[in-house]
């Protein structure tokens, strides 16, 4: 378990460091042209004396060249997870150039000022640098490496082996340079580096174990959903086929097809297929969903003739209209704008909004399919005189699995309510918009828009 | 034809439903052939030369249906094919509608009567 651990966030660091090398390397750039113009602007802005111009040059140089080097080097890896597979390549471009640069920043901090310069301060922006950019132990390398050239300096200064540079204006430029000053620099300085490794990198790790807990998620919430499309597959493969052909043997038995049936014997048949029929929709129902869901979805969007689309959707429905003694009109117009979209899936979408107000409205009642246009969107209307809906039920209608009571209908009809929620979806996937209109006792008109297709 | 009556071939891999629309359509007046797979509804298009055939889109082996579809119309079949298909087997049965040059689809379950008519409408042409 804790070697997976450790595997995990190495790979999760791993993702980033090209892109951190490259985010740095930006900023050494930035870092060079600092002190170029730190030392112009010391020197003739503000009158700090025995600044040594060519030599925060040279460094200024110096970094500048070695920091191409590094550019282009990580320039490639520079997007996230880029550079997974050259992990030790970028591990030890980052030692080269971290340690190269506490080098430019000792010669740096030498020359304003030494062990007395407020620039020693930048080595702790260092091991903050390293702690975010490397591993825990890395970090930790690295501060121990800018520890040790902080402390050659400061050490090799106050024994006399590396000459002190008196900058006045920018430190105290005090004659005595005693054991205390060499003692307390490296005792504050060690303390803080330590200090601001270990808030450092303990930060980090916390953020890289969340980032791994995330991840984890996700990854179980593609499993899982990976796992409800399979289960829909099955659904719709196993049972599908099964419920059809008894449909269809019900149906040659009520038709006579082994020899006529007693009265009593067909209703039973006929009240059997009507609940089969409910299974049936809910079939056809998780069919759309799991079409819904097919990552492919973008790429079946074609030109689509919604005139064709409704017609077809009015043909498959006039049948049950009939049934249920409702007169079912279309009043369209002779032109509609084309959509882009999935036809079988606007056919659908209308073919629910039908299902839906020939099951609601009562016999004799009439449902009118419409359809009209403005520049950039196509409205289809279906419209009934049923029992019309509550404002409060209208808001739920919409939801999944959620079937709400018709104004004056005591009894709720068999099926589910997964129909609208499907209308709703099919619109989303489409970039449009389903609603419906409706007051109680006035019937209903519901919706769905999508966008024009301009050519 | 075969015995004055129009010879009929039916492809399922569902046997009760090959049962089915077997007695449905001799009812209706039509002789039936019927096979379990898309190789034995090739073997038997070729010994039988229907007048028409009915083959189902989504048999146990995945596209056996269309496949069967297109070998048809590669050894030379000019006789109209109808396909019946579980709700929406496939997101692009438009397309595949167009390009298999199929003469109708029905939907599962099938409505017996629909079938006839368009049966009866087909041979007539």
């Amino acid at each position: 378990m804790e070697s997976r651990t450790k595997q995990d966030l190495i790979l999760t660091h791993s993702l980033l460091l090209g892109e951190r090398l490259y985010l740095f390397a930006r900023l050494r750039f930035l870092a060079a042209a600092g002190i170029l113009v730190g030392g112009l602007f010391a020197t003739y802005a503000v009158g700090i004396q025995g600044l040594n111009l060519s030599a925060l040059c040279a460094s200024a140089i110096f970094l500048a060249v070695y920091n191409l080097g590094v550019f282009f080097a990580v320039r490639p890896f520079r997007h996230l997870g880029e550079g997974a597979d050259q992990h030790r390549r970028l591990v030890l471009i980052a030692y080269i150039s971290v340690t190269l640069d506490y080098l430019v920043l000792t010669y740096a901090i030498w020359q304003v000022g030494g062990a007395e310069s407020p620039f020693l301060a930048f080595y702790l922006l260092h091991a903050i640098l390293a702690s975010v950019l490397l591993s825990r132990a890395e970090a930790y390398g690295h501060a121990a490496i800018g520890y040790l050239f902080l402390s050659m300096l400061v050490l090799g200064e106050w024994s006399g082996v590396i000459p002190r540079r008196h900058v006045v204006g920018a430190t105290p430029c005090d004659a005595t340079f005693d054991v205390r000053l060499v003692v307390t620099v490296l005792f504050v300085y060690g303390l803080l580096t330590a200090v601001t490794t270990a808030l450092t990198t303990g930060i980090v790790k916390l953020l890289r174990e969340s980032e791994r807990g995330l991840r984890d998620a996700r990854n179980r919430l593609e499993r899982l959903a990976d796992m409800r499309r399979s289960f829909l597959h099955v659904v719709l493969h196993d049972v599908r086929s099964p419920v059809g052909t008894v449909v269809a043997m019900l149906d040659g038995l009520s038709g006579g097809i082994d020899g006529p049936l007693a009265d009593a014997q067909k209703r039973r048949i006929e009240r059997a297929e009507k609940r089969l029929q409910g299974v049936l929709d809910l079939l056809r129902g998780l069919r759309v969903l799991a079409d819904l869901e097919t990552e492919r979805l973008e790429t079946l969007m074609a030109p689509v003739d919604l005139l064709a689309s409704i017609a077809s959707a009015v043909e498959e429905q006039q049948d049950s209209a009939e049934q249920r003694g409702l007169t079912l009109a279309a009043n369209l117009p002779p032109l509609l704008p084309k959509i882009e979209g999935v036809e079988r899936l606007i056919r659908e979408a209308i073919a629910n909004y039908l299902t839906n107000a020939i099951k609601y409205t009562q016999p004799g009642g009439k449902v009118v399919v419409s359809a009209s246009s403005t520049e950039d969107v196509v409205r289809i209307e279906v419209t009934d005189n049923g029992p019309g809906i509550s404002a409060e039920d209208q808001a739920k209608l919409f939801q999944e699995f959620a079937r709400v009571g018709r104004a004056g209908r005591a009894s709720k009809p068999s099926g589910i309510g997964l129909g609208l929620s499907i209308v709703r979806r099919i619109a989303d996937a489409h970039h449009g918009r389903a609603g419906v209109v409706s007051e109680p006792g006035q019937g209903s008109t519901f919706f769905i828009e999508f966008k024009v297709l301009h050519a | 034809m075969r015995d004055g009556k129009h010879l009929i071939l039916c492809v399922d891999d569902d046997t009760d439903l090959l049962d089915l629309l077997r007695m449905q359509l001799e009812k209706g007046g039509y002789t039936v052939e019927t096979a379990f797979s898309g190789e034995e509804g090739l073997v038997k298009f070729k010994q039988h030369r229907p007048d028409l055939i009915i083959v189902d889109l989504m048999m146990e082996e995945i596209d056996a249906g269309t496949n069967l579809v297109k070998e048809l119309k590669l050894v030379g079949n000019n006789v109209p094919v109808l396909l019946l298909s579980s709700m929406g087997d496939q997101l692009n049965l438009s397309t595949a509608y167009r390009d298999l040059g199929l003469d109708a689809v029905f939907q599962k379950p099938v409505n017996a009567e629909a079938l006839l008519r368009t049966i009866k409408a087909k041979l007539a042409q």
